[in-house]
């Protein structure tokens, strides 16, 4: 080869194959492509035009399932939604066709470029091996406005559960979303469904052929401070009973079954030895109490790395941790893990407590009539103690006493209090008498999501201020400024406080800079020092105008479009904030900001202004209750927040207190 | 808790999905250059070298304080496998890390090494260790070590991951890792990134006795020892971690990199490579361009009455852009496929360009090009390297940076002016922002010629904002707005357009505008010009911000200068390490008038102080009037960044700069104070005259 063709030869990108190996468009995406698009909403960017699903379990337990979904591009931000994918537990299930096309004009666009699905692992973060995997396809940089994608898939597996789940939910708009469910003849199925908007979903055959269909979908998209489960439609649930004679897949068919499935898997892997005894020991050594042991031990586990290992998912080792001993010596775990390891280090410490399956967002809506496994993605741990432990995280049950739930992977927020997203959620103890759900509680607002500003304010010569200030809370504040000083080097944190100050004080400069953080009481802090150079402005006349908000006001929530297409999840808050303003003698307000004071469904507001002992004092309150907003209230929630922000000012004008007020007289020059 | 989900493929499982989708691409890029290498599943027996008790001991870095990982030593030695005459030579790497973990975060930070390869590949070796403060060491096992298949496309094989799980791993630690990586059959140009996110200590890199070991190069690495026995070696002692900062040069211009690039026998040196690709550019270049019949005929027509050679270039310019579609852009299904028929084809000739009327970028650049030469211009191609990778290719072995930038200089009285019209929607007389500033290669078949191309004025890159507002008394502020974006403001908003649709251009604007007046209502958002280049983009809008004014008892305060209004602070760090560079020379012209709430005064207004020149490197001026027939309150606020073309400062300007900065910010948000007007004490006849409120300017 001419060596200045492979010298060259770096700079040429590789010449492809053109293969066209597809299959022709089958004429259900031909038909679904004919079908008119209904008026919709300004920048839809695609529309869907059919997502059928056929789940048709087989005599001998094995499925298969078939995906059929077609989707419009209406416009350039939805070419991207010329996608499709298929999830796989690998070694288990099996993807025997995955075909994909695009239409134009009635007719396939055909790339002289095959497309290849790719194989992918959906593995999270942390997840250092993991079966669960997808095979995806892409021709987004194909299409064009008007075209229709389309794909189907085929996988086959067997069932791990003797039940069937199906979910609408959706960001597009959609015709027709469809559910088909084909057993044997000799099994029975019991649906139910559940949601927002099972009404609408029409079933049409039964036993043992079901098809549930949803037609009509709306556009939902991204907006601000969406809640949780804004987009869900609704949830079907079926329960499979096979013959007595087919037994591979696990019969769940009361809480008491969920239950003794999980112990089952679980057993002997929450055991001890030498090394853990002597960690616990080693751990406890010098706390007096229980409440102390649990802290020092709950913190360690936490303090673990969080790895996980997602092997033998069908055999359910999903829901298997890691023997305790085995975590501990290792040093990292999955949230099962550590659970399972707190839990034996507790026994060591001769404190009982139970491995609770929880679901991490959503929680609130797990369903008591549906016991299954796949209700729940977490693990926490239910510890249980005396009267003397008075936690908010502590729940009163009939039959186990006082338990207090704890996240050991959540290593932010400290013994007694929760995950926000875990708040009200619905969870299920794994323990030998649990036949029901338990609901976790929403922790005060007073205590647990309090957010406190305290900024101190000296008034210099040429409008300079020099600062000091601290910020922070107990509860799911504090869990977030330890979320900060964890991830965050010291460096980078100086200069993210400095940006923060900057917003409102122009050419803050950050003198000091130190963090506290209190593990009983949970509280945990940022103080700074500042200074500043012409901070206030300095008005002809004598007067000056400062603005006492240096920390800035981004905790209430701001909804400036008028539209809105779903509910608004409201997160409870208690923000207090107070300013100082050390005025140096010869300086008086001229004029403070009014009082004021707001109150709705939605929340509270007051701030105040008062002078004491030649220092101005500013407090402002905002509460914010935990509640998710209908769309139809959203007109009388932006206006609660339109008028906070009209009243949340924070300037005041002072003048030179020899002059008389500047309305009576000339000020001074 | 992992339980495989229901896998009835609904569209919440599919949505999931999206963001694989996103990678799906580069996996595939990356299968095609096999550029990783594969792990083997065991773990080797490995020799360690002993520790130095004092690093065991140290609980902080003694170089680099507060730090939370160091890496003490990081070795990397490239060798030959294999023979020329038995199947063939393999490159591999072999490499070793010992790092001191001194914090929690630390132990977060480095508690999982990851290596990502190709199955054609193979990593041979591998070993970990942990080393306690007392010496006690922890081999890594195999259930310590994690193989998995991140994705695999049928036919090119798979890409995969190794995860080094260091267990039991605490603040104090020193934890070892070494593998052996193959990366492929011989050497080209490997590039390593020395100064990583972790200081280093010692930094090694040994290029073994190889056939064709290649020269070795670094850039941004004071200091470096150099061993030419048996191979060669580079030493680097004391590195500091690299941290990114904001308006910083490419990382090629100020981090520590090593690259190997291959020596080729037949040439002697560097200045040989750079000739044969000159030539041998320049050679296809004028191939492909040159100007036959018809394009001598269209290059007449399209310049008839152009007097001037800017004309003449500008009506080429036009027409390669305007008339001939680009194919780079989907607009049409028979357009779309022949982009794809012909996507990885050798470029058209300008000839046929010409005739098919529409082409790939190149294939445009070339009819520009073939169109110049036929009115008789000099004409070159012109390489550089992207200004995102390093503005200065004179550097050894720089050519193999400039493969990705291509425009056409065309030679006008003796200045070369550098053209791109196949970059759609970029006005004519400027080149990409990535391209201005950028040594280039004018490739010439006789002799190496290098060029800088231009960077365009201020006024180039202009936006002109008009706000015609009316302030409530309850300190709400309505009203219509007009920005008007020129130059690369225009041509990065009308790209990003083109990716998305206009809804979406429409959304992010309002979130710009929202993302500082977080209560701000935008509405009635209408664009033009968003897909030409021949006139400036305009953005009209009309906007509520509800309590926009401030009520501080019976006064309103209100800072006037609307656009700048909540811009978060630029340079917020105290220190700078690297310069400052902008995209670009800016410029922004503000023109607002407020109609101020009935039965209020103006409260003795001051005007914003001025800042820095307006026509030297940053400036800004204001001008405040009150017309008190209308109650209107005027600002008009003009701002230039890089007026005198300068626009990359040394990090010694930091300070200067910052304060600048602070200076503008505190101008732009410069307050008037609005009182209510006092009742006349008796009827006196008013004359309303514009007068100026108060004007500052340079």
């Amino acid at each position: 080869m001419n060596p200045m063709l492979r010298l060259l030869g770096v700079f040429v990108a590789p010449p492809l194959l053109a293969v066209s190996l597809l299959a022709v468009p089958p004429e259900w995406l031909l038909n679904a492509a004919k079908l008119p698009v209904p008026a919709l909403p300004a920048g839809t960017p695609a529309i869907v035009l059919l997502d059928e699903t056929v789940q048709s379990v087989l005599p001998d337990g094995a499925e298969t399932i078939v995906h059929r979904y077609a989707v419009r591009l209406l416009n350039g931000s939805g070419h991207e939604h010329a996608s499709g994918g298929v999830t796989y537990t690998d070694k288990e299930d099996k993807v025997e066709v995955a075909t994909a096309w695009l239409i134009r004009g009635g007719k396939e666009v055909r790339p002289p470029q095959r497309r290849d699905w790719v194989d992918v692992s959906t593995a999270g973060a942390g997840v250092v091996f993991s079966e669960a995997r997808a095979r995806v396809v892409s021709y987004a940089d194909l299409a064009l406005d008007g075209d229709v994608f389309g794909y189907e898939t085929r996988t086959s597996g067997r069932l791990q559960f003797a039940e069937a789940m199906h979910e609408w939910s959706s960001v597009l708009p959609s015709l027709a979303t469809r559910f088909t469910l084909r057993l044997p003849p000799d099994w029975r199925g019991e649906p139910s469904l559940s949601g927002p908007n099972e009404a609408a979903i029409i079933c049409s055959g039964g036993a043992p052929r079901w098809t549930w269909e949803l037609s009509s979908q709306p556009y939902r998209p991204q907006e601000p401070a969406a809640a949780g489960l804004a987009r869900l439609d609704a949830w079907l649930y079926v329960r499979l009973t096979p013959p007595a004679n087919v037994g591979t897949a696990t019969r769940v068919s009361s809480w008491a079954d969920l239950r003794d499935w999980s112990l089952r898997l679980q057993e002997g892997q929450c055991d001890t030895g030498p090394v853990l005894a002597a960690k616990v020991r080693e751990l406890t050594a010098g706390c007096g109490d229980t409440l102390s042991k649990l802290r020092a031990l709950s913190r360690h586990v936490q303090n673990l790395r969080y790895v996980a290992i997602d092997r033998d998912l069908a055999k359910g080792y999903g829901c298997r941790p890691r023997k305790a001993t085995e975590v501990l010596a290792r040093g990292w775990g999955d949230c099962k893990d550590k659970s399972n390891l707190l839990r034996a280090m507790l026994r060591e410490a001769g404190i009982e407590s139970f491995m609770t399956i929880a679901r991490v967002s959503g929680g609130e809506a797990v369903n008591e009539a549906w016991p299954s496994a796949w209700q729940f993605n977490h693990a926490i741990l239910a510890i249980r103690v005396g009267a003397g432990i008075d936690l908010p995280a502590v729940v009163d049950t009939s039959t186990w006493g006082r338990l207090l739930f704890f996240d050991a992977t959540a290593p932010d927020v400290l013994l007694g209090d929760l995950p926000g997203s875990l708040q009200g959620s619905k969870v299920f103890l794994l323990a030998p008498e649990s036949e029901a759900l338990v609901t976790l509680p929403d922790l005060p607002v007073e205590t647990c999501h309090l957010l406190t500003r305290k900024v101190t304010l000296e008034l210099g010569p040429g409008g300079s201020i020099a600062g000091d200030c601290s910020y922070g809370g107990p509860g799911s504040a504090g869990a977030y400024y330890r979320y900060r000083v964890r991830t965050t080097t010291g460096k980078d944190l100086r200069t993210s406080v400095t940006e923060r100050l900057g917003t409102t004080v122009r050419g803050a400069l950050l003198r000091e800079f130190s963090t506290s953080d209190d593990p009983v009481s949970g509280e945990c802090r940022f103080q700074c020092q500042f200074a500043a150079a012409g901070y206030a402005q300095l008005m002809p006349g004598g007067l000056t105008v400062i603005r006492l908000d240096v920390l800035n006001r981004d905790a209430a929530p701001a909804f400036p479009a008028v539209e809105r297409t779903l509910p608004v999840g409201l997160d409870p808050l208690l923000h207090r904030d107070e300013v100082t303003l050390r005025l140096p003698p010869g300086i008086v307000p001229e004029e403070l900001p009014d009082r004021c004071s707001l109150s709705s469904p939605y929340g509270s507001y007051e701030s105040t202004y008062e002078v004491v002992d030649g220092s101005i004092i500013a407090r402002r309150t905002l509460r914010l209750p935990k509640k998710i907003v209908p769309v139809t209230e959203y007109a009388a929630l932006r206006r609660f927040f339109q008028e906070v922000a009209k009243a949340d000012h924070a300037s005041v004008v002072l003048r030179r207190s020899e002059a008389p007020p500047a309305a009576s007289a000339p000020a001074a020059p | 808790m992992s339980i495989p989900a229901p896998k009835t493929g609904s569209r919440a499982v599919r949505c999931q999905l999206l963001p694989f989708l996103s990678v799906c691409r580069p996996v595939l890029a990356a299968l095609a250059l096999g550029c990783a290498a594969l792990m083997a599943p065991s773990v080797s027996a490995a020799k360690w070298d002993p520790i130095d008790p004092a690093d065991l001991a140290a609980t902080e870095s003694t170089s680099f304080p507060s730090v939370d990982v160091e890496i003490l030593l990081s070795t990397h030695e490239l060798n030959e496998e294999g023979s020329a005459d038995m199947g063939g030579t393999r490159l591999t790497s072999s490499n070793f890390i010992r790092a001191k973990i001194y914090t929690a975060k630390g132990v977060e930070d480095l508690g999982k090494f990851r290596i990502r390869f190709h199955s054609d590949n193979a990593v041979t070796e591998t070993a970990a260790r942990v080393v306690k403060r007392d010496g006690a060491t922890r081999d890594l096992k195999k259930s310590d070590i994690f193989e998995s298949v991140v994705g695999k496309v049928r036919g090119q094989g798979e890409m995969k991951q190794l995860t080094f799980v260091f267990p039991g791993l605490e603040p104090g630690d020193v934890v070892e890792y070494r593998w052996t990586a193959r990366l492929g059959s011989e050497l080209w140009l490997q590039s390593f990134f020395c100064q990583e996110e972790f200081p280093v200590r010692e930094y090694r890199l040994r290029i073994g006795d190889m056939r064709c070991r290649g020269t070795v190069h670094w850039l941004n690495c004071p200091k470096a020892e150099t061993d030419e026995r048996g191979g060669f070696e580079v030493v680097l002692r004391n590195l500091p971690a690299f941290e990114d900062e904001e308006y910083a040069p490419p990382h090629h211009e100020i981090r520590g990199v090593i690259y190997v690039a291959k020596t080729f026998p037949m040439y002697s040196n560097d200045k040989a490579i750079w000739k044969e690709l000159s030539v041998y550019w320049g050679d296809a270049f004028n191939t492909a361009t040159r100007p036959t019949g018809s394009i001598k005929k269209k290059a007449t027509a399209l310049t008839a009455d152009a007097a001037t050679d800017d004309e003449k270039l500008r009506r080429l310019y036009g027409f390669c852009q305007n008339e001939i579609l680009n194919t780079g852009r989907r607009t049409s299904g028979a357009l779309q496929a022949e982009i794809e028929k012909h996507r990885w084809e050798s470029a058209f000739s300008a000839e046929k360009t010409l005739e098919k009327k529409f082409g790939r970028t190149d294939e445009i650049n070339q009819l520009f090009a073939a169109l110049a030469r036929a009115l008789g211009y000099e004409v070159r191609l012109a390489c550089n390297a992207s200004r995102d990778v390093m503005y200065n290719v004179s550097i050894p072995n720089g050519w193999a940076f400039i493969y990705q930038n291509h425009t056409v200089a065309v030679n006008v009285g003796g200045d070369w002016r550098y053209f791109d019209p196949g970059f759609p929607l970029l006005p004519y007389g400027m080149t990409a922002s990535s391209a201005e500033g950028a040594t280039t290669l004018l490739c010439n078949t006789k002799k190496v010629e290098n060029g800088t191309i231009g960077v365009s004025k201020s006024a180039d890159n202009r936006t002109e904002r008009k706000g015609r507002f009316r302030l409530d008394a309850d300190g709400t502020l309505e009203g219509q707005v007009e920005q008007v974006f020129r130059g690369h403001l225009a041509v990065e908003r009308k790209d990003d357009n083109w990716s998305t649709s206009l809804e979406e251009s429409t959304k992010r604007f309002t979130e710009e505008i929202t993302n500082r007046l977080p209560n701000a209502e935008v509405s009635q958002v209408t664009w033009s010009n968003l897909d030409t280049y021949l006139h400036p983009l305009t953005v009209r809008y009309h906007v509520r911000v509800p309590g926009y004014a401030e009520q501080v008892g019976k006064r309103l305060v209100f800072a006037p200068g609307f656009f700048e209004a909540g811009r978060p602070v630029v340079f917020a760090a105290a220190e700078r390490k690297f310069p400052i560079v902008f995209p670009y020379p800016r410029e922004e012209h503000d023109d607002i008038e407020i109609v101020l709430p009935e039965g209020y005064a103006l409260d003795k207004p001051s005007a914003p102080t001025p800042v820095g020149e307006l026509s030297g490197a940053f400036g800004a001026a204001y001008n405040l009037q009150y017309t008190g027939k209308t109650r209107t309150f005027s600002f008009r606020r003009d701002f230039a960044l890089g007026a005198n073309g300068a626009f990359a400062f040394r990090p010694e300007s930091y300070s200067t700069l910052k304060n600048l900065f602070e200076l503008l910010r505190r101008s732009d948000t410069h307050s008037i104070m609005l009182k209510p007007k006092e009742k006349p004490v008796a009827a006196a006849p008013a004359t309303e005259t514009t007068q100026p409120a108060a004007t500052a300017q340079q």
